[in-house]
């Protein structure tokens, strides 16, 4: 205790000697103030004094010469702002302020530690800068009961109700030496029930915290709101997306005002509307989360991660009203905590965060908070303020440039369009045909010409409403810093993530397939990716890891990345559990390269993590992320340096219904080969088709190709292609290349893809199907599952040893 | 809904006279409490469908259907049934029934849990109007079927279209 002593001493020493110079500047500045009050003589000074004295007392907890010095700027800053006319009272008012300030630094210098009285001082000063100040050259000091401040007190400590004096005092000195006897205060401070005297304009809840009943009909929404639900439940959604999103850049960037109005005016936005719409228990919430905002944005209450904590089980809360709106069915939810969590925020001005779970981890840490819960003098003792109305959003002029409309109706068009783009190709096909057969009459001419027009115009249409879909990728990002944010903290790790979406836009079908497998990909970097603190400051990195998620136009397809500094990924270990999870047997292991050991991750049933945590690491995630990236006409790739880290790349086509195809035919029947995956067409003489430990293969390019045997995969009925002349279509996905042997290329050709549905079958090797010109439906080979397929019968005939069996 | 009889000389395949006709019989009786079906036979069994399932009826020998590799079993294929793409069952592999393929006829197309499905039958009879107390609960415990009911002295089962076209099969045959 002593060495606190000792210590504490030197720190006010040190104080007292800055204090002094700064005590000076602000007699100098009042002096000149007073001479030439009109011109505002000296109050840059003074100010400038006053901040760093505030500041430096502040970081002290010095709150009492904090809370005068503040009244002080604040007044100073109404002067030059033309709302506070410094007049007598004014000036004295200013006087008095100074001369309390003298004396506490006084009081420090002999370590006298007892509180001084400035409630009223203060009070004073709030009515001054309100303009409510009396003008009475002689301010009479209002008792201290009567001024009826919003402070908060001990009500009990130990059981016992406790005297005024025997409160520790927010400046105490005293209060820091005795650390330990805070902090158990506090803790119980915290726990047991605080009462704050009432507040003249307003009535103050007690500080239990009083909650107000709030009134719920349970049930189905009234009717004559109903027709309000949609656009709320859209609107609320997008709101709330982005509060998240902000909240967590917030913690970043506390003082961020531009931020925090945003904030302020999105809960503004949900208070308002869930108000009009009767929604009694969301704009109660909304209202207090409202009013803890309202003093960030004032700067009259500093943002920790303990508030931020509460604000965001705020934002969760009303998901879940938001839910049960979107459910039809309003439910009295238990929100008492956290109401009364937000008011004691606000009354408290965040020294003290109410007594929900979030805070039994701060009682055991050593936080700054912890010290001062127990008493507060607020600087600003006035009734609060009307919230200036928000600044006029700025979206506001890009609002006129959007109207929302039905994805309903946008189907429609793209229906019709797709519609028009069939018989846009049966027009073309007759049109050949008439040229063909009648090319010499002028008729067929201006035929001719009139269908290369609407092919022309037809095309372009298709663009237009395929660019009607596209949604901003960001839409889909939105949610991944909180998700971030809330799993490193669960997991005690520091990570920071990176959004780069470059303003790049996807297909909406994209954007609502693509949020799954994205937040796995994330939720691996920074459970299994990135390391503890510890572990990488050992490893000689920076204690934090950063996890970079990117969106990027590349021709035509878009590109994400997810990429982390984390441990990165052995390839051995890798092999070792592919050989483990009987996915690769060990002659294929040994001579695997690095890059496909890497992407056997994607195999179904694998997974290196030691344990099966929560978060991830079941062993049937990778494999459903690949599944569903295929299913998006997409490839998926990973890549990692051990140690260092791993980037995962996800390449995405950009339209998704119509594809470019290659039109090939096998036996009797004709097929679709997408061409994003064909990267070249040989031909080939029977001949030049070997057997390699049993699967069929060439040669090209000086590599060995294996071969899918499209008659024999897909099960074509007929006899064997014999011919001398066959086709190899090289198609690759990711890093994997074979080729498809087919008997006849057709044609390139532009096509719808319609979906099979799942009433036909597994339909392996197949993915979807289209109407041709001529009205017969052609599909559309599936390259990643026919790819799979040769690799199946390759692990099986190497592991069975026996025939090759076509699954 | 349309019921495509083209071709007269078909109609001796096609099955009527079997039951109640319909509420335009004529004789002005009072159909309340009965329900519309459509007659299937299908190889030598009867079957009847609710006709509000019913989208069309279309003539099958002229429909080009495009075979799905590795789809089920009793799966024919797909068809392009006015620019939608269309999947085609064969009910009476479906139901295990013997049936030659080239006595099939008619496709059905109904519509079930939101998706359009054809299947194909060898007969399709007029509609009838079946009064609900004659249907009777199925003896058996097949999922296809929710009823049973006497028409003429002709019995006919009647099809849960969901359990018979959506719900996979529980035994997968190698084809």
């Amino acid at each position: 205790m002593s060495e606190d002593l000792d210590f504490l001493k030197e720190i006010i020493d040190e104080f007292l000697v800055d204090a002094a110079a700064l005590s000076g500047a602000i007699d100098a500045g009042l002096a000149a103030l007073e001479r030439e009050p009109k011109t505002l003589a000296g109050v840059e000074e003074m100010a400038n004094a006053l901040y760093t004295l505030r500041m430096q007392a502040g970081f002290l907890d010095f709150d009492s010469l904090t809370a005068v010095a503040l009244g002080m700027e604040r007044m100073l800053d109404q002067a030059r702002q033309g709302g506070l006319i410094l007049g007598a009272t004014a000036l004295e008012l200013l006087q008095q302020a100074n001369q309390a300030l003298g004396q506490m630094l006084e009081q420090l210098r002999t370590y006298d530690i007892h509180p001084l009285e400035v409630d009223e001082l203060a009070a004073r000063m709030q009515s001054a800068i309100d303009g409510t100040l009396e003008e009475d050259a002689n301010a009479t000091t209002v008792p201290a009961e009567e001024e009826e401040l919003p402070e908060a007190k001990v009500a009990k400590i130990g059981g016992e109700p406790v005297e005024e004096e025997d409160l520790p005092r927010h400046d105490d000195v005293a209060e820091q030496e005795e650390t330990e006897k805070s902090a158990e205060i506090a803790a119980e401070a915290v726990e047991a029930p605080l009462v704050s005297p009432p507040v003249a304009h307003e009535p103050t809840p007690a500080f239990e915290p009083e909650l107000e009943e709030v009134e719920v009909i349970e049930g189905a929404i009234s009717e004559d709101v109903a027709d309000f639900i949609p656009d709320f439940l859209t609107e609320s959604s997008e709101i709330l997306d982005k509060l998240d999103e902000d909240l967590v850049r917030l913690e970043e960037a506390s003082d961020d005002l531009e931020l925090l109005n945003e904030i302020f005016r999105a809960a503004h936005t949900l208070k308002g509307t869930g108000a009009f719409l009767g929604f009694a228990q969301m704009s109660d919430l909304t209202h207090k989360m409202e009013n803890v905002l309202d003093l960030l944005r004032k700067e009259e209450m500093q943002l920790n991660q303990g508030i931020t904590d509460v604000i965001l089980q705020g934002v969760d809360q009303i998901k879940i009203l938001r839910a049960d709106i979107e459910n039809n069915a309003i439910v009295r939810r238990d929100m008492d905590d956290l109401r009364g969590n937000l008011l004691i925020i606000a009354e408290t001005r965040g020294e003290l965060l109410g007594g929900a779970p979030v805070l039994e981890e701060q009682i055991e840490q050593p936080a700054a908070e912890e010290e001062d819960a127990g008493v507060v003098i607020s600087a600003d003792a006035s009734p609060p303020q009307a919230a200036p109305p928000p600044p006029p959003a700025p979206a506001a002029r890009q609002a006129d440039q959007v109207i929302r409309v039905d994805v309903d109706r946008i189907e429609t068009i793209m229906n019709l369009t797709e519609e028009l783009v069939l018989g846009r190709n049966r027009l073309l096909q007759l049109n050949d045909q008439l040229l063909t057969e009648h090319g010499e009459e002028e008729l067929a001419d201006r035929l001719n010409e009139t269908t290369l027009q609407v092919d022309m115009l037809t095309g372009e249409l298709q663009e237009s409403v395929m660019k009607m879909r596209m949604v901003p990728v960001s839409r889909v990002f939105s949610r991944f810093p909180r998700m971030v944010r809330d799993l490193a903290r669960d997991l005690d790790k520091q990570i920071e993530l990176v959004v780069e979406d470059n303003d790049t836009e996807i297909d909406k079908s994209v954007a609502d397939e693509i949020g799954d497998p994205l937040i796995h990909l994330i939720r691996n970097a920074v459970d299994h990716g990135v390391e503890t603190p510890e572990t990488r400051q050992q490893a000689g990195k920076e204690a934090r890891g950063v996890v970079l998620l990117s969106a990027v136009h590349e021709g035509n397809h878009i590109v994400i990345r997810i990429c982390d500094d984390g441990a990165g990924m052995d390839p051995e270990k890798l092999k070792q559990k592919g050989i483990e999870k009987g996915v690769l047997s060990e002659e294929d292991a040994a001579p695997m390269e690095a890059g496909d050991a890497y992407n056997l991750i994607f195999a179904p049933g694998f997974s290196t993590a030691e344990k099966v945590s929560g978060v991830s690491g079941r062993g049937v995630g990778m494999d459903v992320v690949k599944t569903n990236i295929t299913r998006l006409s997409g490839t998926i790739d990973l890549d990692s340096t051990f140690g260092q880290g791993t980037e995962i790349t996800i390449r995405l086509p950009l339209t998704l219904a119509i594809i470019s195809g290659l039109q090939v035919g096998a036996g009797k029947e004709m097929f679709i080969i997408p061409l994003t995956s064909v990267i070249e067409a040989v031909r080939i003489s029977q001949r030049e088709i070997e057997s390699l430990q049993g699967r069929k293969v060439i040669v090209s390019r000086e590599k060995v190709l294996p071969l899918v045997e499209l008659d024999k995969v897909l099960e074509i009925p007929g006899e064997a292609n014999r011919a001398e002349i066959r086709y190899v279509v090289v198609v690759g996905l990711a890093e994997r290349r074979v080729g498809i042997l087919v008997d006849r290329l057709l044609r390139q050709v532009d096509v719808v893809i319609k979906a099979l549905g799942d009433i036909v079958g597994p339909a392996e090797g197949i993915a979807g199907a289209t109407i041709l010109g001529d009205g017969r439906v052609c599909l559309i080979l599936d390259v990643g599952d026919l790819i799979e397929m040769v690799d199946r019968e390759k692990v099986q005939s190497s592991v069975v040893g026996s025939k090759i069996t076509t699954v | 809904m349309a019921v495509e009889n083209a071709d007269p000389t078909e109609s001796q395949q096609t099955w009527l006279g079997l039951g109640e006709p319909g509420p335009e019989d004529g004789q002005g009786r009072e159909e309340i409490d009965a329900v519309q079906v459509i007659g299937l036979q299908v190889a030598s069994e009867y079957f009847a469908i609710n006709i509000l399932d019913v989208d069309e009826i279309v003539p099958f020998k002229e429909l080009e259907i495009t075979r799905v590799p590795h789809g089920h079993f009793y799966v024919l294929g797909v068809v392009n049934l006015r620019g939608k793409v269309v999947s085609v069952i064969d009910l009476s592999t479906r139901l295990g029934l013997r049936s030659d393929l080239e006595r099939l006829n008619r496709m059905i197309v109904v519509e079930v849990d939101g998706q359009r499905i054809g299947f194909t039958v060898d007969a399709v009879s007029d509609v009838l109007s079946l009064p609900k107390d004659a249907i009777e609960p199925p003896t058996t415990a097949e999922e296809y079927i929710t009823g049973v009911a006497t028409v003429d002295g002709q019995i006919m089962t009647i099809l849960n279209l969901e359990k018979t076209l959506v719900s996979p099969a529980a035994e997968e045959r190698t084809s």
